[in-house]
């Protein structure tokens, strides 16, 4: 047991003394808009220049090829609507349309997507009005610190395009006939987007409007 | 993660050459096993060779009356095969079974038996936590 004033990490007691210095958490903190952000080549690093376009527009970093496609579209094209949560492909919040499918971006290498279109939640738009799939998400209040929102809506676009091709999921009774958007289906094939606020019954309510609009 | 060269050959001869008697090149196809472990410090590689350009995505009829399945064909295309629903359809469940749906729209049929799973998660977690 730790006693008052130590934290247990990794099972091994820290003292704390005093309040925890934040602020280094404000040092370094960059502007993102693209063009601040020409990372210098670390030595030894291997580079290659890779075409993304990104919700119609085209971008060509060079890249460090150990970038991941989430890195090179928050550090480098400069907008970070996909959010880096685990890093490790478990919680869903990197979730873009890679290719018109949803996939998870910190697990795919941006270099073996050269070429590729990118969707990300606020390129959805379609000028000033909402995709459905956002403006449910609105309606149905599905979002509570909002995190995991452009995860969840690009995991939702994609997820709803599946059920529409007649793509089985893992609760589907009759894997040979189509299967129905019950809630069971939705929370199951949404499943990949983990929502640490708690908002999954509002994610279900908008996903099932969306799904039947 | 160290750093690696990358190469994307359109033909399956070229990649079989590029990795053979190489222990520091691997395949590379939907990534999602391979690029978490390059990022641990569990696989250290100078070489990635994508085959996805260079092999096949579709799933075929064979002459003995199977299913050729291409190396390429995501999990997700797979399990979602009408033929595959219908004559095979544990190995539609099984693969349903597995991760999640972005997942499975990206790993593939032949990445899944080329996974160098770590012999077990309380090793994994040492090496996250302590690069040991």
């Amino acid at each position: 047991m730790a006693a008052a004033g130590q934290w247990l990490v990794c099972g091994r007691a820290r003292q704390v003394t005093g309040r925890p210095n934040l602020a280094h958490a404000h040092r370094g903190r960059r502007k993102v808009d693209g063009s601040s952000l020409r990372a210098e080549p670390v030595p030894g690093a291997v580079q290659a220049e890779v075409t993304l376009r990104v919700d119609g527009r085209t971008h060509q970093p060079t890249i460090d090829t150990r970038t991941s496609l989430l890195d090179a579209l928050r550090e480098r094209v400069g907008n970070t609507s996909p959010k880096k949560g685990c890093d490790h492909g478990q919680c869903g919040a990197c979730t873009v349309l890679l290719d018109r499918e949803r996939v998870l971006s910190c697990l795919a290498l941006a270099v073996a997507h050269d070429g590729a279109e990118v969707r990300r939640a606020d390129g959805l738009t379609a000028g000033e009005a909402l995709h459905p799939v956002q403006q449910a998400f609105i309606d149905h209040d599905a979002v509570q610190c909002g995190y995991c929102a452009p995860g969840q809506i690009c995991s939702a676009v994609g997820m709803l395009q599946e059920a529409k091709r007649g793509w089985p999921s893992h609760v589907t009774a009759d894997l040979a006939g189509d299967p129905e958007l019950t809630d069971a289906e939705i929370a199951e094939r949404m499943s990949g987007n983990l929502c640490r606020c708690g908002a999954y019954m509002n994610i279900v309510s908008a996903v099932r409007s969306a799904g039947g609009a | 993660m160290r750093p690696f060269t990358f190469v994307r050959p359109s033909a399956a001869d070229e990649a079989v050459r590029a990795v053979a008697g190489d222990p520091e090149a691997v395949f590379l196809a939907g990534g999602t096993d391979l690029v978490d472990h390059l990022r641990l410090g569990v696989a250290r590689l100078a070489l990635v060779v994508d085959v996805r350009t260079a092999t096949s995505r579709e799933v075929t009829g064979a002459s003995n009356g199977g299913l050729r399945i291409g190396v390429a064909a995501t999990n997700s295309e797979l399990a979602a095969d009408r033929r595959v629903r219908e004559h095979y359809p544990v190995l539609a469940q099984a693969l349903l079974s597995g991760a999640r749906g972005q997942l499975r729209n990206m790993a593939t049929s032949g990445g899944n038996p080329l996974q160098r799973r770590v012999p077990c998660s309380r090793w994994e977690i040492r090496h996250t936590l302590f690069r040991t």
